[in-house]
């Protein structure tokens, strides 16, 4: 069985390399022959609420699968592979990024069955995720999988500047979402990963739809070509400023929170542009503001500035959010506030859920209390220290 | 959005009165832009009206106050309900608005 597994991995690798996205799922069906099942490929959608399925073109197209009702929606949300009869439904991701599930089936259920089984389906869909992720960009195919409707400009914009919603390794898990997806305006985060240094950015520019978006966009790229060109957080706040000053005539500024933590010593160090302040979750509960390092929104030249420090302890977790989850307002027109999101949060870290699914559930609670219409974008960041 | 605008020998009111949001607010931007372009143009804007307001509402007085001192003139916020003073004081924008506590200590600064 294990050479069966390791057949069809090679087989995979193989048949991918000169294949086209769209061609993605027949060539793991084609390489899930050498152990005798089947496979399917299932995508979470844009908005984490369904499983889609990726399938070969002219096969008949499964309906989409809730996250929060199925088996394999668990399997998602736990990733923990989980089995059914003659069905067994594996996670799939890239890394540490949540894709969907993999559905291996077989006609003779003994073939599902067994550790050694188990293990080898899990290195395929490991592989098959990479796979999804790298193929992605050169096609639409698995991108169009992903939505459930057209997406606004502004939002197609954002999704393109914005770094993958998840990246974990082993002193640090960094989850972010983005709300609503199909309408994203002028919110926007970013992180880099380096060495001993994690760097952080959450962003939100003044007004709504494609001016916002682009402004989001200019400040996340010259923080980024700033960061990259070696500058501290001081000088990547100063070089928002230039190119936003540049791109607006009309002192449109985006607030921001900027950091980097280091992974060594869990001192984070941040400034904070005119942003509702982070919030420090310890050991479940809420046991600080970063409310120091202030200074007025990026795009206006504030000289005024000092870098704060605050250091964590082990475990902590650090929220990071614009005003859309806060300020969101119901039907009757109370708003959310700060005091349910701390309340969520405490919970979730109660729950033990892993950083994705907190903020996906955190973030879909605040759709529904808004009606499903927020009048802001939603974003929430989270990154725990994991030394 | 309805916008009250009252002009005194030296200076002009400008009196916005419920939700300034990005889609309630050109009324006021159509009246502080008209303001800001004559000669030095001394504004203030008398929030005590104003029950909430988003970045947007932020984001044009921040204009305004620029375009007023270009013109030689100023833009001053006064009476503030708590709601607009904490949007003001989280964004930092009390470093280059100045907030008074009502309008007639705003109009002597």
């Amino acid at each position: 069985m294990r050479q069966a597994w390791r057949d069809a991995v090679v087989e995979l690798l193989r048949v991918a390399h000169l294949g086209q996205p769209d061609e993605l799922p027949a060539a793991a069906s084609h390489a899930a022959r050498q152990v005798g099942v089947d496979v399917t490929l299932w995508l979470v959608d844009q908005e984490q609420v369904a499983l889609r399925p990726l399938v070969e073109h002219g096969k008949p197209v499964p309906e989409a699968l809730p996250v929060d009702s199925t088996l394999a929606g668990r399997v998602f949300m736990a990733l923990k592979t989980a089995g059914q009869p003659g069905r067994l439904w594996v996670p799939l991701v890239d890394g540490s990024e949540r894709l969907g599930v993999l559905e291996v089936a077989a006609a003779d259920a003994d073939r599902l069955g067994g550790a050694e089984f188990e293990e080898g389906c899990g290195t395929f869909a490991a592989l098959l995720g990479h796979l999804v992720a790298v193929k992605a960009p050169y096609g639409d195919a698995i991108v169009r999988s992903r939505r459930s409707r057209r997406m606004s400009v502004a939002s197609e914009l954002v999704w393109q500047v914005v770094p993958p919603l998840t990246f974990a390794c082993d002193r640090l898990v960094l989850s972010a979402v983005l709300e609503p997806s199909y309408e994203v305006g002028g919110d926007g985060f970013d992180y880099a990963i380096d060495g001993y240094v994690a760097y952080l950015a959450i962003m939100d520019t003044v007004g709504h739809g494609l001016r916002a978006g682009l402004g989001t966009a200019v400040a996340l790229s010259a923080t980024r070509a700033a960061r990259r060109a070696g500058d501290g957080l001081y000088a990547i706040a100063r070089a928002a400023d230039e190119a936003l000053v540049e791109y607006t005539h009309d002192a449109r500024f985006t607030t921001a929170v900027l950091g980097t933590l280091n992974l060594d010593t869990g001192v984070l160090r941040y400034l904070n542009a005119g942003h509702p302040p982070p919030l420090v979750l310890r050991r479940g509960r809420i046991v600080r503001r970063l409310d120091q390092g202030r200074r007025m929104p990026l795009g206006l030249d504030d000289a005024q500035i000092e870098i704060a420090e605050e250091a964590l302890e082990p475990g902590d977790r650090v929220l990071l959010y614009t005003d859309g989850v806060t300020e969101s307002r119901d039907a009757a027109g109370a708003l959310f506030g700060e005091r349910r999101l701390v309340e969520l949060v405490e919970r979730y870290a109660a729950d033990a859920l892993p950083a994705p699914e907190t903020l996906r559930r955190v973030s879909h609670t605040v759709l529904e209390y808004a009606g499903g219409a927020p009048g802001d974008d939603v974003t929430l960041v989270l990154v725990e220290w994991t030394p | 959005m309805n916008v009250v605008v009252r002009e005194a020998a030296d200076h002009t009111v400008v009196r916005p009165e419920g939700r300034l949001y990005f889609d309630t607010i050109d009324p006021l931007r159509d009246a502080l832009l008209v303001i800001v372009a004559g000669e030095r143009p001394r504004i203030v804007v008398d929030l005590s009206a104003a029950d909430r307001c988003d970045s947007s509402a932020l984001n044009l007085f921040v204009q305004a106050h620029r375009m007023a001192a270009r013109h030689g003139g100023w833009l001053r916020l006064a009476a503030a309900p708590p709601a607009l003073r904490r949007a003001i004081d989280i964004t930092n924008l009390d470093r280059l608005l100045t907030v008074h506590d009502s309008v007639e200590a705003a109009v002597t600064g």
